[in-house]
């Protein structure tokens, strides 16, 4: 979903629409996990998905990459609500493993139709691309191991900057004032979840 | 975190750049293999096969799926 995403919207849009996770997560937690959540966290909720609002429907038009863009959010928030139900007895390489290993099975029997023998460049970024997706979950995990989620799971919102910063060297790119201000609310409320959540589970 | 952050975000800037040309599908599928390839010598320092076994298939499986 994210691929099909960033094929048609800038990186800083997606990765946007993205950090809306934490606030999808502890809807889905509600549903089935059958988290109990006070008045504050479901106010940073609803702040929180204004914000999604304002970040993908900048003019009234919703756009289909915009829905892509959601979509993925959606379902990393239903990666997030597994992980919470396995993360307690199962390694962290074995669930990229087996990740990865569903997506390699999915997509090889699509390649017939729609395989593209890439060029050597295009080899390079391939295997960058893989790369790339490799250290990030060597790096998170090694990172949530060394320090509470809490603490950890805010910088994911650097991302944005990351992305701004890539989107205008390479496509010189700017993101519009609404994806800004959605970003801003989402991060503000998406940290204030984390916050609260950390501190009701010092609580218990 | 700050370095896992920015290795998503190449990732991103990447596959925008692959997916001018190229199936998202097609994209998925490459990384699978690239994350397979690097995640074997790990799997076999930590037991091989045996590590592979799982105390909850389902609960993996549905995880798995959200591809």
């Amino acid at each position: 979903m994210f691929f099909l995403a960033f094929q048609r919207l800038p990186v800083a849009d997606v990765t946007v629409i993205s950090q809306a996770v934490p606030i999808f997560a502890s809807i889905l937690a509600i549903i089935f996990l059958k988290e109990i959540i006070g008045w504050r966290r479901w106010l940073a909720i609803i702040v929180g998905f204004l914000g999604v609002i304002i970040a993908i429907n900048p003019t009234g038009q919703i756009a289909v990459a915009s829905i892509y863009a959601l979509g993925g959010t959606i379902m990393w928030s239903v990666t997030i609500i597994f992980l919470r139900l396995l993360g307690s007895t199962e390694h962290p390489v074995k669930t990229v493993f087996y990740f990865m290993l569903v997506s390699f099975i999915i997509t090889f029997f699509f390649q017939p139709f729609l395989w593209k023998q890439p060029t050597l460049e295009v080899i390079f970024l391939f295997v960058g691309i893989g790369l790339a997706a490799f250290l990030t979950q060597l790096l998170m995990t090694y990172a949530l191991q060394k320090a509470p989620a809490s603490i950890v799971s805010p910088f994911n919102y650097t991302g944005i900057i990351w992305a701004i910063i890539f989107d205008y060297l390479i496509w010189n790119s700017h993101p519009v004032f609404t994806t800004i201000l959605g970003g801003i609310i989402i991060t503000i409320s998406g940290i204030y979840i984390f916050r609260r959540e950390a501190k009701l589970k010092k609580i218990r | 975190m700050l370095l896992a952050v920015l290795c998503v975000t190449i990732m991103s800037v990447q596959a925008k750049l692959v997916g001018i040309e190229y199936h998202a599908a097609q994209i998925t599928f490459v990384r699978a293999i690239v994350v397979l390839i690097f995640l074997f010598p790990l799997i076999y320092k930590l037991g091989g096969l045996n590590f592979l076994k799982t105390n909850k298939p389902f609960c993996t499986f549905l995880e798995a799926l959200q591809v």
